[in-house]
């Protein structure tokens, strides 16, 4: 009923991607300034990491179906 | 008839032929109606859980947020990534017993797994009583946005008449099938109208993002950064994300979208691209943003929003030609569409399948579980749309702790996949306790610690009661765990 191998090497870059919108990340990104792409940081930071999230989820997918072929 | 409501009108009229067409020549079934008869690849899967997903929240309630309370609306780009890696996991899990225990719905995994009827109909019943408030909630919004969109030519009670008469023709025709191939129509309108609207309405009041935000700072310096002006802080943002993301495959609709996929890769593969999609939500809640700012310099502009919900498309209309307007109004319509059909065809489910057959008529046969479900969706429908229509506001209290109330059903559904410890007892006891602690701290006049969500303060205590009282009660059967351990540990079949 567990975690499959791959899956449990995959975790880690879901946990990566669930911290970056986590305290104490977030403490740290509730600014305005720098703007970045016309955004306060604040909204830049949570968009980019919507984006950073599909590069992490991409590379889990990889991991796991990648070490649970073989 | 204006160019706006052309527009609008012949979408609706196009979704709905290809709603109906999806159905043609397929052979009635309840696997069939109620779940596509599993056969969904992964462009049809990913825009249908998109297109259920992204409900006229994402065109209304994400602008107007942004709008009238700050910041904080970044919770929601949280929570999708929260859910996501949990579907990544969860996901090819709940497809794959689907497949092997043929389940239609939520609660035929929780009464299967704990071998309880009395837990079936509970979730079952738990289920449809949040669905309805949440159906009525998409009803008027679908109305607001036709009646805004047309500048109060058509009124919104009209066109709720004439959007949801055409949702119940192709539900009632083709069951999920019918609302795949909408869904993927409305995905593509929704995500055109979400991304080209943030842009526009910037660049039209300040010339650009990055103006408009420095204007808006000034005005209000408590709006970009939390707490913000509705004094929503990083304990709240922390526990609402947490809350909202763990939830999320709760809704008994996006559940029994899981079983529609044809494999287990297709899930697992959609959960890696939809952060994608909610990318979409940004230039929504910088619309919203942009609102504000034009509010805050020229307060008759703002006097014209009544209410926050209306906030983008008061800025669109005052900005835009009337073609831009009508796509917008059509992605707006379609984000409603979708996700209603979804939940009128998931109450008509849970009441045939787990209320009825499974609850109290045990002979009824697979195929009447269809044809009764079916019956069901003009019913519900209307149900809603009554609610809408006499006491817009009676139902309100239900839809606050709408999503807090179906996250109870989490530990039972997580731990009865990953674990073999709960019990029965522990399961039906955690949720009875989380929902009730629930209403207590939201209606009880009773403040939560750190002003924590009410719904969170609840799933603690559910974890926590499922724990102890499984530790002493009665285990489910050998038998019964050693075929979910198998189905569970079975090769993945490509």
């Amino acid at each position: 009923m567990g975690l499959t191998k791959g899956e449990k090497k995959a975790l880690i870059f879901l946990f990566l991607a669930i911290l970056g919108f986590m305290p104490p990340v977030t403490v740290w990104a509730n600014r305005v300034e720098p703007y970045v792409l016309g955004m306060p940081f604040l909204l830049f930071w949570q968009s980019f990491m919507v984006f950073v999230t599909f590069i992490l989820m991409t590379l889990a997918y990889k991991t796991k179906e990648g070490t649970d072929k073989k | 008839m204006t160019i706006t409501l052309t527009i609008i009108f012949g979408w609706l009229i196009v979704t709905t032929i290809v709603g109906i067409m999806a159905g043609r020549n397929r052979v009635f079934s309840m696997e069939e109606y109620f779940v596509a008869g599993r056969s969904f690849g992964l462009i049809l899967f990913y825009t249908t859980a998109a297109a259920e997903i992204y409900s006229s929240f994402a065109f209304l309630g994400l602008a107007g947020w942004a709008y009238s309370r700050g910041i904080s609306i970044v919770y929601a780009l949280a929570y999708g990534s929260i859910a996501y890696s949990i579907y990544f996991f969860l996901g090819p899990r709940i497809n794959r017993l689907g497949k092997t225990m043929n389940y239609v719905s939520q609660p035929d995994f929780l009464e299967d797994r704990y071998d309880s009827k009395f837990l079936g109909v509970l979730v079952a019943m738990v289920g449809v009583i949040f669905i309805i408030p949440y159906l009525q909630l998409q009803i008027m919004g679908s109305g607001m946005i036709v009646q805004l969109a047309s500048g109060g030519a058509i009124s919104w009670q009209t066109a709720v008449v004439i959007s949801f008469v055409a949702a119940v023709i192709f539900v009632y025709i083709s069951g999920l099938r019918g609302i795949g191939w909408t869904n993927f129509l409305q995905a593509i309108i929704m995500l055109f109208g979400m991304i080209s609207v943030g842009f526009l309405v910037s660049k039209h009041y300040f010339g650009g993002v990055q103006s408009m935000f420095e204007t808006l700072h000034q005005l209000k310096p408590t709006h970009l950064t939390l707490p913000d002006t509705a004094g929503n802080g990083i304990f709240w943002y922390t526990s609402t994300a947490l809350l909202s993301g763990l939830g999320f495959w709760m809704w008994p609709h996006i559940f029994m979208a899981t079983y529609s996929a044809k494999s287990e890769k297709v899930v697992r593969r959609n959960a890696t691209i939809l952060p994608l999609y909610q990318l979409a939500m940004v230039p929504v809640i910088i619309t919203g943003f942009a609102v504000a700012a034009k509010a805050g310099l020229d307060p008759a502009f703002g006097a014209k929003i009544a209410k926050p919900d209306q906030a983008m498309f008061v800025a669109l209309l005052d900005s835009m030609p009337g073609w831009v307007v009508g796509l917008l109004g059509a992605g707006g319509l379609a984000a409603s569409i979708s996700t209603s059909s979804a939940l009128i065809l998931t109450a008509a489910n849970l009441t045939a399948r787990n209320i009825l057959q499974k609850g109290f008529m045990p002979h009824m046969e697979d195929i009447q579980v269809a044809k009764t479900g079916r019956l069901l969706v003009p019913v519900f429908t209307a149900i809603a749309v009554a609610f809408a229509f006499l006491a817009p506001s009676m139902l309100v209290s239900l839809l606050i702790v709408g999503y807090s109330g179906i996250t109870q059903f989490f530990p039972g559904i997580i731990l009865g996949i990953f674990t073999k410890k709960p019990t029965k007892a522990g399961v039906i006891s955690g949720i009875i306790v989380g929902l009730a602690a629930l209403f207590f701290f939201q209606f009880g006049g009773v403040k939560t610690p750190l002003n924590l969500q009410p719904g969170f303060v609840g799933l603690i205590l559910n974890f926590i009661v499922v724990i102890v009282v499984s530790s002493f009660t009665k285990s489910v059967d050998p038998s019964r765990l050693e075929r979910f351990e198998k189905a569970l540990s079975m090769e993945e079949a490509n």
